[in-house]
Order: C-alpha cells, then structure tokens, then sequence
C-alpha cells in the first residue's frame, strides 16, 4: 500500500494475501496452519 | 491415508498451505502415526529452517492434562503454546483427509475483508449427502445464521435451506483471528457439555454470538470416505 492512512479495500487484500518475493506484508505469511491428522478426533 | 502409491492425502493440504504463502504448519497426530510422520519429515523437509520456515509433526503430548485429544477443539487447545510460540494474526485449521486444491490466501482476504472472527470454507453438496456434513444457513452478507454438524433425520435443522436440492455444507476448514481462537478455545474447554470439537461445538456456539462468516469454494473437494468413486 502506498501510504499508512490508505485504507486497504478488497484488491488490496486479495494482493496482500498473495505470496511475494519479499515476504512482507503478507497475510498467508502472518497464518499459522494447524492440520488435523487422522485419529486426533475421536470417531 | 496413502494416495495414488507414494502419497499420503495430507499431502493436499499440506501443498495448498506452501503454495498459497503459508509457511509455518504443524500436523497434530494422536493415534498410529509413525508412517505419517516419517511421510512429512521426509517429503516436506524442504521448506527453508533458517528463515524459520517449516512444517513440524507434533504428536499428542498431554500437556494440559493427562487426557488424549478428546475433538478436534481440543486438540489445537492442548497446542496453544505452539501458536504462542509463533504468534500468528490468523490460524488456519485444516483436515488431513480431504482432497482439494485450494489458494487458502482467497479465503484469508475475505475473512480480514469482513472483520470476521472467524470464516468457514464451505461448498455446496447434494441435498442427500447432508448427513455427512455440518450443513450451514447464510445472510445475504455471507454471515454463518445456522450450522449443525452431521444433521440427522428426514429434514433439514432450522435456519439451513436447500436450493435445487443443495445445500451449504462446510469443509472443516477454519481462519480465526489468533485472540479470539484463544478465547473460544478457553471459554470451550471450561464447558462440560461440549465434546471440544470445532463442527459440533465451537463453531454452532459462534453462531449469532460472534462474527462467523462463510467463505464459498468452487472447485472440487473429496473427503477420503469417498475415496471409491474418486478413483472410479
């Protein structure tokens, strides 16, 4: 985003959400993924 | 779950994280898992550990108590020190066992797009396929107005509709805002009438209470159970 009083709309997040070579700013790179293998819930 | 020879599903959930830009996973195992973890260690270890990236499997350690993972809720709240240690500003809760290819990042811009607390991936399924799902009722806006998990009987629960015979069923998987999983979390594992799992607990509490929005996916999903006619 160009500037910090720019208030993001929904482009902006989706090209926020999308890997980039710099890493930064990123929203996949703020998420932690928890994956739920088999057997972790019961039946 | 072995997959087409030298695969494992996981390793659907586990690509759709690397090539959507997620970069620190872990898998929760319980029961059984050697193989699986031998799997991950083995074909996921590329990922760049200096950088502090990686996908690590964490068995069942009993670090709350002395009890195995009782549901699915219950098993990212016995791991909560691992999404301190990261201290991330979304979790994303995956299965292992669902086929699919998905850009997690569309769904991550549409939960922060709608100051959600959290968002519920969800496709439409046919009308008799129901019982296997959490089925799920939206407002115009995309806000969660109903869900019940696996429902049974004849007829829908109340609050979920079916259009030309589909309807809205949820793909068990979430994006919470890290504070508010947090507290969820706590607020469910202090309720003795829960059975701590996030389709039939955390998620129906949500609803009407807190900012639960659905996030509809249009491509294809296959839970392993269906593993009959996705090989025919």
């Amino acid at each position: 985003m160009a500037d910090d009083h720019h208030i993001p709309d929904r482009d902006d997040l989706l090209r926020m959400a999308r890997p980039r070579a710099d890493g930064a700013g990123l929203l996949t790179r703020r998420t932690f993924a928890l994956v739920l293998a088999e057997g972790v819930a019961p039946g | 779950m072995p997959f087409a020879g030298k695969l494992r599903i996981i390793d659907f959930p586990l690509s759709n994280c690397v090539n959507s830009g997620i970069r620190y996973a872990a898998v929760l195992t319980q029961y059984k898992a050697q193989s699986l973890i031998r799997h991950v260690e083995h074909g996921w270890g590329f990922l760049a550990a200096d950088l502090g990236e990686y996908i690590d499997v964490v068995p069942a350690q009993q670090r709350v108590d002395e009890s195995w993972y009782s549901g699915t809720a219950n098993a990212v709240y016995q791991n909560l020190e691992l999404v301190h240690e990261v201290d991330p500003d979304y979790v994303l809760v995956l299965a292992a066992d669902h086929v699919y290819k998905m850009d997690f990042s569309r769904i991550l811009a549409e939960h922060v797009d709608k100051h959600a607390d959290a968002t519920v991936a969800c496709i439409e399924v046919p009308l008799s396929d129901a019982a296997g799902f959490g089925v799920m009722g939206v407002d115009a806006q995309g806000r969660v107005t109903a869900f019940v998990e696996k429902p049974s009987g004849p007829n829908l629960p109340p609050g979920c509709s079916a259009r030309d015979d589909r309807v809205l069923a949820s793909m068990g998987i979430y994006v919470f805002n890290t504070a508010f999983l947090y507290a969820e979390l706590e607020r469910d594992a202090t309720d003795a009438s829960s059975s701590h799992d996030f389709g039939k607990d955390v998620i129906p509490h949500m609803v009407g209470r807190h900012g639960l929005f659905a996030h509809r996916f249009a491509d294809s999903l296959r839970q392993h159970g269906w593993r009959a006619s996705l090989l025919a």
